[in-house]
Parts: C-alpha cells; sequence; structure tokens
C-alpha cells in the first residue's frame, strides 16, 4: 500500500513536536525509516499517518483513498510503540489475538484465530511462549510480541516508534535483522521512526531526514550518505567535520590556500567544508596543512585521529587512520584534504 | 504497609543494605525506637481497640446477642449497609472519571480539579453537612422547590447518601490518579489501532490495567462510608428507626448511658474496619506479583 503525506501541518501540542509542512510518499512494500535528532518531528509524523494525532492542514492518502478522516480504529494500521504497550494482564497468546477478537461482525472464527496467531507466533520465532505474561519476557521478545500483535490485524501500513530504542546493542542487531526478514517476507509497506543513523541506513530501503519539523532530504542509504542536500544531512549522517572556507572565483580557500575541492558553482563569499574522514589523509608534503594530534579514538569502522589544525582558527578535523599507520596524541602531522562538499554559510 | 511496619518491628541490619551502612546506630539506639513505636502503638490502637471488644462482651454473649434484637439497631445496621451499597458503586464511576480525565486528557482547570477532588479531605465534615442542609433543607436554597415536588432530602436517605458521597469521594479517584497517570495513554492507543470500539478499550484494556488500585479504592471508601459520623450526624435529623446510621446509633445509646449496647454496635463497625484491612493485607500478599507488574512497566 502506498502511503502518501501531503503537505502535513501540526502546530506544538500538548507533548508532540511540531511539523511545518511535510512532503512524504511511501511506495508499496516499501521499508522506509524516519531519521531525525528528538524534537524534529518524527514521532509526530508517525502519528498523525497512524491517526492517533490528527494534522492542523495537510492530507494524508492510503493508495489513492483519503485516510485522513478515517477514525484511528479504522484506518488499518498496525502500529508498535516504542515502550511495546502490551497488555499486561494478558497472555501472549491473548496479545496476539486481541485485534481479531475485537472485530465484531467480522470476527474470525475460533480455529482461524488460534492458526493465525501460531502462525504469527512461529513468524517472531516465539513458538513456545503463547502462555506466558508480557513481564516474563525479555525485552527483545516483547518487541517481537508486539510486531506481531501489529500484524495480526493484517494492517494496510506497519508503523513502528523507535523500535529498538530500550534494547541493548546485540538484541538490536538481532532484532534489526528480523525486522528485515519479516519485511521481505511479507512485503508490508513499513515505516519506522528512530535517531539512531546506523539503523536507519542499515535497515532501510530509503530514508526520509527531518529537522525542526520539515524534512531534510529522502532517498536510498547511499544517496543521504554521500550526496547528502544540506549541511543538516552531512553532520546528521555520517561522521563528518567542517571547515569555515571562502569560495572565490570557483575554488574553495581555506586562509587563503586553495584546496583541491571544486567549487562546485557556489556563490563567492564565506561557506562550510564538511570533510568525512577518508576526505582528509596524512601527507609528507611540507606546504601541506599542519596539525597536531588532540586525540585518537576507536570508531565503529575503524581508527579517528582528531586534529587540530595550527593557526589562529584552531580549527579540528577528524581523519581516518589507515590500517598500518600507528599516530600518537601530542603528534605533528600534515594533512591533504582530497573531498569534502561545500555548503552555504558558516558552519 | 504490614509488610514494611514488620521489618521495622525486627529490626537489625537490613541484609540488602549496604555494609555498616544505614542501619548501623548502638543497639540501645535501636530497641529504644522500636520500643517507642511499640509502645505508641500499643497505647493508641491496640488498647482503645480491645477496650471496644471488652465492653462489648462485658456482659456476656447473650446480652451481646440481645443488643442486636433490637429493632432500631437493626434499623441502623440496614440503613448503614443500603448506604454503603449505594455510594460506592456511585464513587467508584465519579473516581473512574475522574481519573480517567486527570490521567489520559490534557484541559484547562485540570489542576484545579485535582485541588477539587481533595477539597472532602480538607473540609470538616460537619461543615459538608451543614452545606448540604443549607442547599436542601426545608430553609434552604432548594428547600422550597423540594417541598413542592414532594421531594424529601434531609432528615432522610437521600441526604445520608449525598452526605457520605462527599465526605468518601476522594478516596477511589486518589488512588487511581497516579497509577493511570503513570501507565500513561499508550495501551489505549494500541486498542485503539488495534480496532477495539472504546467500551470494549475500557473494559478490557483500562479497567484491567488499574484494577488493584480501584479494589483498594473500593475497600477504603467502603470503610469511610460506614463510618463516617460527622457530615451525616448534621443531615440525618437522628430519627430512630429512620435515618440512625451505625455510628449515629453507637452515640445514641452511649448518651443513654446502655454502654453494652453502645459497644456492641461499636464492636460490629471495628470488625468490619478489621475485615478491610485483613482483605486488602491478603490481597497485597497473594497478588504481590501482579501487583507489582501492574505499575511497573
Amino acid at each position: 500500500m502506498q502511503v502518501r503525506a501531503i503537505g502535513i501541518v501540526k502546530e506544538f501540542g500538548a507533548a508532540a513536536a511540531a511539523l511545518a509542512g511535510v512532503d512524504l510518499d511511501v511506495r508499496s512494500g516499501e521499508l522506509m525509516a524516519l531519521l531525525g535528532p528528538s524534537g524534529s518531528g518524527k514521532t509526530t509524523l508517525l502519528r498523525v499517518i497512524a491517526g492517533l494525532e490528527a494534522p492542523d492542514r495537510g492530507r494524508i492518502l492510503f493508495g489513492d483513498e483519503d485516510a485522513t478522516t478515517i477514525p484511528v480504529r479504522k484506518r488499518g494500521v498496525g502500529f508498535v510503540f516504542q515502550h511495546y504497550a502490551l497488555f499486561r494482564h494478558m497472555s501472549v497468546f491473548e496479545n496476539i489475538a486481541f485485534g481479531l477478537k475485537v472485530r465484531g461482525r467480522e470476527r474470525p472464527s475460533r480455529d482461524e484465530i488460534r492458526s493465525r496467531v501460531t502462525r504469527l507466533l512461529a513468524l517472531v520465532q516465539l513458538e513456545e511462549y503463547g502462555q506466558r505474561r508480557p513481564s516474563q519476557l525479555s525485552g527483545g521478545q516483547r518487541q517481537r510480541i508486539a510486531l506481531a500483535r501489529a500484524l495480526a490485524v493484517e494492517p494496510r501500513v506497519l508503523l513502528l516508534d523507535e523500535p529498538f530504542g530500550a534494547l541493548d546493542a546485540r538484541v538490536r542487531r538481532d532484532l534489526r535483522r528480523s525486522l528485515r526478514e519479516i519485511h521481505d517476507a511479507t512485503g508490508q509497506t513499513t515505516i519506522f521512526v528512530t535517531h539512531d543513523q546506523d539503523e536507519a541506513l542499515e535497515l532501510a530501503d530509503r530514508v526520509t531526514i527531518l529537522n525542526g519539523g520539515r524534512i531534510e532530504q529522502t532517498g536510498t542509504p547511499d544517496e543521504v550518505h554521500d550526496t547528502p542536500s544540506s549541511a543538516f544531512v552531512m553532520s546528521f549522517v555520517g561522521e563528518s567535520t567542517s571547515l569555515p572556507v571562502r569560495i572565490l572565483d570557483g575554488t574553495v580557500r581555506f586562509r587563503d590556500r586553495v584546496l583541491g575541492v571544486p567549487g562546485e558553482g557556489g556563490r563567492d563569499g564565506p561557506a562550510a567544508l564538511y570533510l568525512r574522514p577518508w576526505d582528509v589523509a596524512f601527507t609528507d608534503s611540507d606546504t601541506a596543512l599542519a596539525g597536531t594530534v588532540a586525540m585518537v579514538r576507536r570508531a565503529a569502522g575503524g581508527r579517528r585521529a582528531e586534529v587540530k589544525l595550527d593557526g589562529p582558527g584552531q580549527e579540528v578535523v577528524e581523519v581516518g587512520i589507515p590500517v598500518g599507520r600507528s599516530v600518537a596524541r601530542g603528534e605533528t602531522v600534515r594533512l591533504e584534504i582530497r573531498g569534502g562538499r561545500i555548503f552555504a554559510g558558516r558552519p | 504497609m504490614p509488610a514494611g511496619i514488620l521489618a521495622t518491628l525486627k529490626g537489625g541490619p537490613d541484609p540488602a543494605g549496604p555494609i555498616g551502612g544505614v542501619t548501623s546506630e548502638p543497639a540501645l539506639v535501636r530497641r529504644l525506637l522500636i520500643g517507642i513505636a511499640l509502645v505508641f502503638l500499643a497505647f493508641f490502637l491496640v488498647l482503645p481497640l480491645a477496650t471496644v471488644f471488652v465492653e462489648a462482651f462485658r456482659g456476656g454473649l447473650r446480652t451481646y446477642r440481645a443488643a442486636f434484637q433490637d429493632p432500631d439497631a437493626l434499623s441502623a445496621i440496614w440503613l448503614t449497609l443500603t448506604v454503603a451499597a449505594i455510594v460506592v458503586p456511585l464513587n467508584m464511576v465519579f473516581g473512574l472519571a475522574a481519573a480517567w480525565a486527570v490521567a489520559k486528557f490534557d484541559f484547562r482547570g485540570k489542576s484545579l480539579l485535582v485541588t477539587l477532588i481533595d477539597l472532602p479531605f480538607s473540609v470538616s465534615p460537619v461543615v459538608a453537612g451543614l452545606a448540604f442542609v443549607l442547599l436542601f433543607g426545608a430553609q434552604g436554597l432548594a428547600g422550597p422547590w423540594l417541598a413542592d415536588a414532594g421531594i424529601r432530602i434531609i432528615f432522610s436517605l437521600p441526604g445520608i447518601v449525598l452526605a457520605t458521597v462527599f465526605v468518601t469521594f476522594p478516596f477511589i479517584a486518589r488512588e487511581l490518579i497516579p497509577l493511570m497517570q503513570d501507565q500513561g495513554t499508550s495501551d489505549e492507543e494500541a486498542a485503539l489501532t488495534l480496532g477495539a470500539p472504546g467500551w470494549r478499550i475500557f473494559l478490557r484494556v483500562t479497567v484491567p490495567n488499574v484494577k488493584w488500585a480501584l479494589l483498594y479504592g473500593v475497600l477504603l471508601c467502603n470503610a469511610r462510608a460506614m463510618g463516617e459520623f460527622g457530615a451525616v450526624a448534621v443531615v440525618s435529623g437522628h430519627i430512630r428507626g429512620l435515618t440512625n446510621t451505625m455510628p449515629l446509633h453507637v452515640e445514641i445509646l452511649y448518651n443513654e448511658y446502655n454502654l453494652v449496647g453502645a459497644f456492641a454496635m461499636a464492636s460490629l463497625l471495628a470488625g468490619l474496619a478489621l475485615v478491610t484491612l485483613a482483605v486488602k493485607s491478603f490481597l497485597e500478599w497473594r497478588y504481590a506479583g501482579s501487583i507489582a507488574s501492574a505499575s511497573a512497566r
């Protein structure tokens, strides 16, 4: 089911962050991540799609149907809450069956409910746990049950709010994989909210980055990481440091030194040069930028050196340390800038 | 909490506490503190309670039983049970509604509502009773209109019920509000996304989530509804055999120097209170696990 949000505006409510005109297009069968810092409106957008919040302006479309005024209970969404919101006085089985049992006239038969719940328990690999109470399960198991419960009603779209937020690193990794597998098996259109860029980049088909109630960029993980459309996306997705530069006649200058980075038709004047750790390299050239290593640390993909540049600004850039090269704190190094992206304004 | 008192009485260092930690006072200090607590308990709680039962049975079991043969006594017991049977369900509805409104919604004047819920705790019950007399009594604001309609409120059952509802209103609401606020609304939202209609969410999700707190509130409300004196005394008119509740009847018997009768009736009230406490403690003990998981996230 294709899900579209058109011009969604939501003023500040009691608890929710505002949305200032958001357009979102989630393709049928897609796994979409809404990524942003806290207060960016990502959860508000998810709740508006679910119908748990009413937008002040704008429309929500499910396929060609206008879903804006369809009440939550008829909208056909599966929602997985951040703290799971499992019904604590019901068994796992009853939790999953709840959405089927409350259907009134279209309620499936007893046997059908039983076989469907059993199938879902198998899908989330918790066949043996049907008679347990939620309080007897680990966080990761509760998360799976919440997912199974949401899928039980055969929703048109599956919505997950910070699905792995409260879990430890190992469980998160396993759950990410199984969410991906379940998604691939069911082909369910899925939107999930996260503040964790690794989660979004690893799991999603496409990522939408929100900031201050607006969408900064929507694209595949590669697109948002490699060709960010704004300084915010550049600094929010992936590692980066920035330098204040000046553009003059299509060249990028840092303290009157011309860098080997194309100005990309930027307007003359002050700008910000954003650097990924591998945009900067150590060099032996005497004329290159000089600096002192302030800190060496281990990041997810390898080691990084924070280098404080000599000179008046004392700017800090982060350099990826190639395998086999040793760098010590306090060492004087020379740096060559090989790439990076220019954005208007100061960093 | 009984368990808490028990732990205090046992004394000694807490096995879960830090080594040489907070209970490292000398033995003498410890014994002194425990002793003071015990003497206080004995003097102000156990002794009066024991006196009630001793005095009630002073004339033997036969006199005790005879005290309940009196038709006025029977009618007082009956009236008290009737009032409790009306008041407790009413306050269950009011308490749930108020707690629901406070915990699940944001609206203007919410803090005012919370303050108002506490009003019966801070106002003297006599004042509350008087307020109802001024409203509904013969000389009261609505008095002439009620008289024309042939409705009698003051000096009859409706007045007693009104006064008791007012006095016992906070018990259930106060028990529910913190728990419901703590639980938030996501369980209800989850049920909503699963397609459940509102009444079904209320019965299958909201009420089960607060059932223990609700039961506590009902027990406390019931105990107070049966024992209320001040507010009821003002509105009842003390008509023997008609508008006398058990506490009022105790006072009348006492003033007539019928000590055995007064204490017999008092022992029944005290017995009801003890049963309420016992039920509460039993439930706490028996369902400690599910109570803990109900208040945990």
